[in-house]
């Protein structure tokens, strides 16, 4: 396939006009909210980088969200639409720390192991049963993702305040999982732990599944035409299921490594924003694996950012999340955008 | 080609406007002029940085807005001190990292917080910075030489508020019912609440009729409405007629269908009468502003023993019941106010002693 350079060049211009325009955004509403803006500037923009505990926690933080980025360009590079990542992730933690609280005297390797296979097997099954309704049924995946993720976010909600909750601690959240199945950490006193170090290859290998092997080049074609990859001998329906399953695997992965790495708990609500986050992230990084890793990080540096805001100056953490709802939204419009000027072009 | 020319030019044109408007953001704003603190003059303490941490968010809850009010009080009386408050916001999994950040800028002489949750939250970050000190209002934890914590004690507003709700349930009021049945919605188990809360309010129902049985249900969060309102509704059918909430803004659902269907409901913490006239038949109240001016006043002048965990009575002026609101005198029959009083005058006055359980 050639590679059409001015293409490239209207798609990079577009990317650094969403993220300049999320950052003026950003600049108004620091101007509006904040009494004092050049410090909360200096604070937004050098504050992650100022000590060892930010620095670790930004990259910590970004840990979750080249999980989700990655399961999402899964996703989207075989056209499939994955909006459950939410519940995905939410209830991947949750199997995880349900695995470990069963078996606390546990060796941490088997422990680990065991625990990281049950959210990857949960998030595979949930994100794969819309996968398989839309190769049996031809129901859309954009929405029964969307539901089966939200349903499911219920339950885990209802198992953590009910059967699993620990009453001694008055937090809405699960007992935590024995101390030797946390994650070490890498650089304290941050809480960046080892998991990042085999995320990091995790997106390598999915970018050389994609690229380099038969298979991710099958799930590559389907995605960019079926009809011509149907033509060519591809099975389809194959293409349907192996990209969610690999989707759901990868945000159950997240929320696993999240317990495990960060909370060692299971807290009520802990996946909010880690999923749709995992939509913007992997829209700027186009879908490339390895590209998801420094588009998680910017979206980890503008929450670190924030927050460092928030405690050395005068704003509210909410800022970090309007800053990122605005690059989701200019992200998804340009993408749309894109989206329809290639079915257009395609006719 | 026209088209990537006008993106280029836009592109250009915000990154230009951004430094601009950042080096102009480093000029500070005019300070905007204020009402003179009362200055304390005899004051000659060393200066003091105080974090407040809200375990949530402070507008709209009246037991936060109070910490953020009483401390505030205190530090403008003082020149040399200072406060910064920082809302933890609603996931509690982020808690622990957000309040280890604010230890970690080495700033604060003391971290105020309100949240019986919040010992269990500072506990491991305690022995990372062993220099900080900690002070819980409405939380309690004994022994550690970082934490000095202030609780109150919830049997005796408990009580005071089962003990309202048995007397309707027994009466002759509209919607009162034969069923001897009362309830309560909380949002979630905690031990302040399995250990003071529930038992309390039972205790004060079974003063009046040792009959009476307490229907418990738990929602599973703080803000579900809805939720609350099913709960509500089934309780009801079920023969409740008096119902107390712990659910936060959720309890706007039990008052809607307590309103609907002619019953009572009981509120802890503020005098909330205002919120549902006529339904809300009892409130309790925490003078949790009182209470933190005098901490922080203690804090500062260096009178805080670390270590301690106090728990704070009636009779002390931080907890009553609110009998005097309009909206109280205009649902409740003279009748059950004079009973009523009777309890809580002996309560004031330490004739009738709950104990705190161990927690």
């Amino acid at each position: 396939m050639k590679v059409n350079r001015s293409d490239m060049f209207v798609t990079a211009i577009a990317l650094l006009i969403t993220l300049s325009a999320a950052f003026m955004v950003m600049l108004v509403m620091i101007f509006i909210m904040s009494e004092t803006p050049g410090e909360t500037l200096f604070y937004f923009f050098a504050g992650p980088l100022t000590n060892k505990y930010y620095l670790g926690n930004m990259f910590n933080s970004a840990i979750p969200l080249i999980l989700t980025g990655l399961g999402i360009a899964f996703a989207f590079r075989s056209s499939m639409f994955n909006l459950g990542g939410e519940g995905q992730v939410y209830a991947g933690g949750f199997a995880a720390t349900a695995v470990c609280l069963a078996m606390p005297a546990a060796g941490a390797f088997f422990g680990i192991t065991v625990s990281l296979l049950a959210a990857v097997v949960t998030g595979a099954v949930i994100a794969g049963l819309s996968g398989f309704f839309k190769m049996k049924w031809r129901t859309d995946e954009l929405i029964s993702s969307f539901l089966i993720s939200n349903a499911l976010i219920y339950i885990v909600d209802n198992f953590i305040t009910g059967p699993f909750d620990d009453p001694g601690n008055n937090l809405l959240t699960t007992s935590k999982v024995a101390e030797q199945f946390w994650f070490n950490k890498i650089f304290p006193p941050s809480n960046l732990d080892i998991s990042i170090v085999f995320v990091v290859i995790i997106a390598i290998l999915a970018f050389f599944y994609l690229f380099k092997t038969h298979q991710g080049y099958e799930m590559r074609m389907c995605g960019v035409n079926p009809e011509f990859a149907r033509y060519g001998g591809i099975n389809v329906g194959k293409y349907i299921m192996l990209p969610m399953l690999w989707s759901g695997a990868l945000h159950g992965l997240a929320g696993a490594v999240y317990v495990l790495g960060t909370s060692h708990a299971c807290f009520k609500g802990f996946s909010g924003g880690m999923g749709w986050n995992g939509i913007a992230v992997a829209l700027i990084a186009r879908n490339n694996p390895i590209a998801v890793i420094p588009a998680a990080l910017f979206f980890a540096y503008i929450e670190a950012g924030a927050e460092s805001a928030m405690i050395n100056a005068d704003i509210t953490i909410e800022i970090a999340s309007i800053v990122q709802s605005v690059v989701f939204f200019l992200i998804t419009a340009q993408a749309i955008y894109n989206f329809l000027k290639y079915r257009r072009k395609a006719v | 080609m026209k088209s990537t020319k006008s993106l280029l030019v836009a592109a250009v044109i915000l990154l230009f406007i951004a430094p601009v408007l950042i080096v102009t953001g480093c000029q500070k704003k005019a300070e905007t002029p204020t009402e003179p603190a009362v200055v304390k003059e005899e004051a000659t303490v060393a200066p003091f940085a105080l974090a407040v941490v809200v375990p949530g968010v402070t507008a709209g809850s009246p037991l936060y807005e109070q910490l953020v009010e009483g401390a505030q009080q205190v530090i403008d009386q003082y020149p040399q001190a200072s406060m910064k408050v920082v809302e933890l916001g609603f996931n509690q999994s982020e808690w622990g990292e957000k309040m280890t950040s604010v230890v970690a800028t080495g700033r604060y002489d003391a971290v105020l917080t309100s949240n019986p949750s919040m010992p269990f939250v500072c506990m491991e970050l305690a022995s990372q910075f062993p220099e900080q000190k900690f002070l819980f209002v409405d939380g309690f934890i004994e022994g550690h030489p970082q934490m000095a914590s202030f609780l109150y004690n919830q049997v005796e507003q408990s009580y005071m508020l089962g003990h309202l709700a048995g007397l309707i349930s027994t009466s002759d009021m509209p919607g009162a019912n034969a069923d001897l049945k009362i309830g309560i919605i909380v949002a979630q188990e905690y031990p302040a609440l399995n250990k003071m809360i529930v038992p309390g309010f039972e205790q004060g129902a079974q003063a009046v009729n040792s009959g009476i049985t307490l229907d418990y249900r738990v929602l599973g969060n703080w803000y579900d409405a809805n939720k609350a309102g099913e709960l509500a509704k089934s309780m009801i059918d079920a023969g409740v007629d008096v119902i107390g909430v712990i659910c936060g803004g959720a309890a706007t659902g039990v008052f809607e269908v307590c309103a609907d269907r002619n019953k009572y409901v009981m509120y802890w913490d503020d005098n909330s009468y205002a919120k549902a006239p006529g339904v809300i038949a009892g409130c309790g109240a925490l003078h949790q502003k009182m209470l933190v001016a005098e901490v922080v006043d203690d804090a500062i002048n260096g009178k805080v023993e670390y270590g301690t965990g106090v728990k704070l009575n009636a009779r002390d002026g931080y907890i009553e019941f609110v009998d005097t609101d309009p909206n109280y005198l205009n649902t409740i029959p003279e009748s059950i106010q004079a009973e009523q009083k009777k309890v809580v005058d002996s309560i004031m006055s330490g004739t009738l002693v709950l104990e705190v359980p161990e927690l």
